[in-house]
């Protein structure tokens, strides 16, 4: 009995092998249907399926494969022609193969359906079509392909005479060889084939030279590869772990044993094996890896099948599909990335009569392109469809009550653009079958951060959208920061890192108190503050004061959901490597908790969840993330109570002025002679790019006659939509911490907001966007460029 | 502690309870045939009572190690032992099965036990012999232990002159 299962377990695994490929050459056919190879690879595969399960008494299943295999016979011998139907067909009948197979991997038994009416199916477009259908003329070289073919299946065929058992085993290589031939093939072509390609997998797949080449590859392939468990793998994982560990003991203990005698002989052999387990350490991380390939190659049937469903044509370009990255993160983005390519394949791209009208190419595009960069893998999907309207996001953003007018108003490209990423928020005009119910972006949002991954995206309306994911090379090794709070270490993931600040005694009084929530003035901007030692219960309370008193605050900013907080802790580490180890089941309900590892001195440190500890600390959840979003706007918008950091600057030596922090970006002085003219612009050289400066004493009617003449041209710097200018003033003189108590003018200036008192002294606040829009009108249109 | 010393130590301990090991052990080994279907247990001391955990399901005993706290987390979570590797929940047996702290000072032991969520360490206060007890000696707990206590056992083996508490270890290691 067990045998059995361990036979059937085999053939489900070789079937789903067989299967994957299968889906991508019956596209590739339909591309290119005269290719003989391709056929012949399909048809093997189909063969095999029927042969194994009729030795395994499958009945439906080998009714439906017989049937499909007879079709694929006809073609192959050229007395039918391959159609799109005849594809669709044949698809249409290797999903059925696959809902049997998948049925009988979780049942152990064929499924009750009755699937004789796809057999009848296949067999009734059998009929017609090789009735139909003339016989096309065999060219030569066609024939000496199909000739190696046949010899193939002839060889087949003797196998199929051996013994049962060794029947399987002789199929299995052979089935194996048939499908691993396709990766050997496009691995050589791919080296040439690799740049812009368009990779129809299966159009990497023709062989050099047709003859010689299926049959030499056979022997070398079945050899070089064997299936091995992945449990196994991860435990060999685990164990080059902990010989990493013991590695770095040893040489810790030789390093401190170093000078006498004896320990020069055991030094070398310290280093040697030293040597050999980062070299181990690599070549078993390897065994994990996967080309991200095997995600994409399930992409071109998909595609095919969505763009027939609406009457559009898409082609498909990867590129970088041999990079290659862990098993697990293979899985965890196949599902985002399903969902992106049907967005993009449904909304993203155009329908061919509307392409046409815009004088695009009929056909759309859809690129994959995967590579390596600093450290993590980027994957970009973008198209050349009608891209992304964010004046209908914003709107529809605004009907949800997701956010307000003056909210929208404000935003940048970018971030109204991310709010595709906002739960319950679809901009499809219409829902489809496949997508456009809302759900969905955030899903894939979350999906991938879970992974410590990032999406972001970029999009031009009418010209198409790109989205762009960045994730770890791999999940168990993540960079951490290592740091220490009520005596025990935390690791805290990187990816949710923003800065580090150290707060020391004379800055003290930057750290502001309300109703017992601390906050710390960064930049202007209040942050609220969570004191990891409190928020975890833990028993040294010496941080808050303690600490203070000789090092100062240490403030780790992190960021979770577009959110900063800063929390505070006793030491900050070095930034490490880690090895992320799972808890206890029963740990991890506790939301503060990611994760453990062990430290190079064999200790445990917790791995924190940087959501979690936020929720821990009711940051989320609870008022305290639109108290920081409104305390923020407080700082712009006309509050009584609040105070905020203003920057004072004088026009012309005499008056005062004033502009708040967050609304600049920085300050700078250059020398007059680095300002240059362009196209009748001031302009100056400012960090690789071209810095137009503009002089807004016209726009504010001031009197510049009286203006000494400095060394310097002080320069306020703004950015917004990714753009800067430079507003030129007299003098820079201060920045403060004042209350705003803004005084409404009488007679409103523009570009004026009113006055407020600073330093005993009164002094016009300024509206930076409307002074600069005075000077440069389209200044706050997203289309300035 | 080098192992020399454990040795030494366990060597202490034995000399301090020799009476219920000895005696079982020698019943044990005359009439071996006869109780086949004897089950073996791995005892150990909690205060003054007598426990012991099915052999099966003990992977190691080791004098116990450096531990992690894990905040907020239930009160008998001792903390996270490296095992080779492994991240290992630690529990205070003492505090599971409702009994005062340990005054002695002394480090407890880790007895290591296999479970349906992976091995999970059981911190108890000294280490005994491995005995063999007879089927006919079993009883159910008694309705009148402390739930908390009682929950945790499977029974009662009544030894001469001894209770051997056998403990549930799938129940006692739910901490929650």
């Amino acid at each position: 009995m067990e045998e059995e299962d361990e036979i059937l377990d085999e053939f489900l695994v070789e079937c789903s092998e067989s299967l994957e490929h299968l889906d991508q050459e019956f596209v590739a056919l339909e591309e290119d249907p005269g290719n003989a190879d391709l056929l012949g690879s399909i048809f093997r595969a189909v063969h095999t399926i029927k042969g194994t399960c009729g030795f395994l008494g499958l009945p439906k299943l080998e009714n439906v494969a017989h049937g499909t295999e007879n079709i694929l016979s006809v073609m192959r011998d050229r007395e039918m022609r391959v159609t799109s139907d005849g594809i669709t067909i044949l698809l249409e009948a290797v999903d059925v193969i696959k809902e049997i197979l998948a049925h009988i991997e979780t049942e152990r038994k064929e499924p009750e359906t009755d699937y004789s009416p796809m057999r009848q199916k296949l067999d009734a477009f059998l009929e017609s079509g090789s009735s139909a259908s003339e016989s096309k003329p065999i060219t030569d070289e066609e024939a000496l392909r199909v000739d190696a073919i046949m010899k193939d299946l002839e060889a087949d065929a003797l196998l199929n005479k051996a013994p049962e058992k060794t029947r399987t085993e002789a199929e299995e290589a052979a089935s194996e060889t048939a499908i691993s031939e396709g990766n050997k093939d496009s691995k050589k072509t791919e080296a040439r084939a690799d740049e812009e390609a368009t990779v129809s997998p299966v159009q990497n797949e023709k062989p050099v030279s047709g003859n010689e080449n299926i049959d030499k590859k056979k022997p070398a392939l079945a050899e070089s590869a064997i299936r091995v468990d992945v449990h196994l793998l991860d435990q060999l994982i685990n164990l080059v772990g902990e010989l990493v560990l013991a590695r770095n003991q040893l040489l810790q203990q030789a390093r401190d044993q170093d000078g006498t005698s004896s320990t020069k002989a055991k030094s070398g052999t310290v280093q040697q094996i030293n040597l050999i387990t980062t070299e181990l350490q690599d070549t078993v991380m390897k065994t994990r890896m996967q080309p991200i390939k095997n995600v994409w190659d399930k992409f071109p049937r998909m595609i095919r099948d969505l763009a027939h469903a609406n009457g559009k044509s898409v082609d498909l370009v990867m590129k970088g599909a041999e990079t290659e990255l862990d098993k697990t993160l293979l899985e965890a983005i196949k599902d985002p990335m399903t969902h992106i390519i049907r967005n993009a394949v449904d909304h993203g791209i155009e329908s061919a009569d509307i392409r046409r009208e815009q004088g695009k190419n009929e056909k759309g595009t859809l690129f994959l392109k995967a590579f390596h960069e600093g450290g993590r893998i980027v994957i970009q999907i973008s198209d050349d469809g009608a891209g992304i309207d964010i004046e209908r996001v914003k709107i529809k953003a605004i009907e949800k009550e997701l956010i307000t007018q003056a909210l929208a108003d404000r935003m940048s490209e970018r971030e109204a653009l991310h709010l595709i990423f906002h739960p319950g928020l679809s901009t499809a005009k219409q829902v489809t079958h496949v997508s456009g119910r809302g759900v969905g972006m955030d899903v894939v949002k979350t999906n991938i951060e879970k992974i410590g991954g990032t999406v972001s995206m970029s999009s031009r309306l009418g010209e198409g959208t790109e989205m762009r994911i960045e994730i770890p090379l791999t999940l168990a090794i993540i960079p951490a920061l290592m740091v220490v709070s009520g005596g025990a270490p935390f690791a805290i993931p990187q990816a949710s890192l923003i800065e580090l600040v150290l707060v020391n005694e004379e800055c003290r009084q930057q750290i502001e108190v309300i109703r017992g929530a601390h906050f710390y003035r960064l930049r202007g901007v209040l942050l609220p503050l969570i004191y990891l030692n409190e928020v975890l219960g833990l028993t040294e309370q010496a941080s808050r004061a303690g600490a203070l008193h000789d090092i100062g605050i240490n403030i780790v900013v992190l960021k979770v959901n577009e959110h900063s907080f800063g929390l505070v802790v006793d030491f900050v580490n070095d930034s490490e490597e880690i090895v992320v180890k799972p808890v206890n089941r029963q740990l991890r309900s506790l939301a503060y908790l990611a994760g453990a590892t062990i430290l190079g001195d064999g200790c445990v440190a917790l791995i924190l969840d940087v959501m979690g500890v936020a929720e821990e600390g009711s940051l989320l959840g609870g008022g305290a993330h639109e108290t920081a979003m409104s305390l923020e706007e407080a700082s712009v918008v006309e509050t009584e109570e609040k105070t905020a950091a203003f920057v004072l600057f004088s026009m012309n030596g005499e008056d005062r002025y004033a502009v708040s922090l967050s609304e600049i970006t920085r300050l700078e002085e250059f020398l007059p002679d680095r300002v240059e003219h362009s196209s009748g612009q001031e302009v100056i050289q400012y960090r690789d790019d071209l810095l137009p400066l503009i002089h807004i004493e016209n726009a504010l009617n001031i009197d510049m006659s009286g203006l000494e003449v400095s060394e310097h041209v002080s320069v306020i710097v703004c950015t917004r939509n990714q753009k800067s200018v430079g507003m030129v003033v007299g003098k820079i003189m201060d920045i403060v911490n004042v209350p705003l108590h803004l005084h409404h003018p009488s007679g409103s200036t523009p570009g004026i907001r009113g006055s407020i008192v600073i330093q005993e002294k009164s002094t016009d606040l300024l509206d930076v966007d409307q002074v600069i829009s005075c000077v440069i009108p389209e200044w706050m249109e997203e289309t300035f460029v | 502690m080098n192992e020399e010393e454990m040795l030494a130590r366990g060597k202490e301990r034995r000399a301090e309870n020799p009476e219920p090991s000895l005696e079982t052990d020698r019943r044990v080994s005359i009439s071996d045939r006869r109780f086949e279907n004897n089950r073996q247990y791995a005892t150990f001391y909690l205060d003054d009572h007598f426990l012991g955990i099915e052999i099966e399901q003990v992977q190691e005993v080791f004098l116990s190690k450096e531990m992690t706290s894990v905040p907020k987390s239930p009160a008998s979570v001792a903390g996270l032992i490296n095992l080779r590797g492994q991240i290992i929940m630690s529990i205070d047996l003492r505090k599971r099965l409702g009994f005062k702290e340990n005054s002695t000072g002394e480090a407890p032991m880790s007895i290591v036990v296999r479970t349906s969520d992976g091995p999970v360490n059981l911190l108890v206060d000294q280490i005994g012999d491995v005995i063999r007890v007879r089927p006919d000696l079993f009883e159910l707990p008694p309705k009148t232990l402390e739930q908390q206590l009682g929950m945790a056992i499977e029974g009662v083996y009544k030894l001469e002159g001894k209770l051997l508490l056998a403990l549930n270890t799938e129940c006692a290691v739910q901490v929650a």
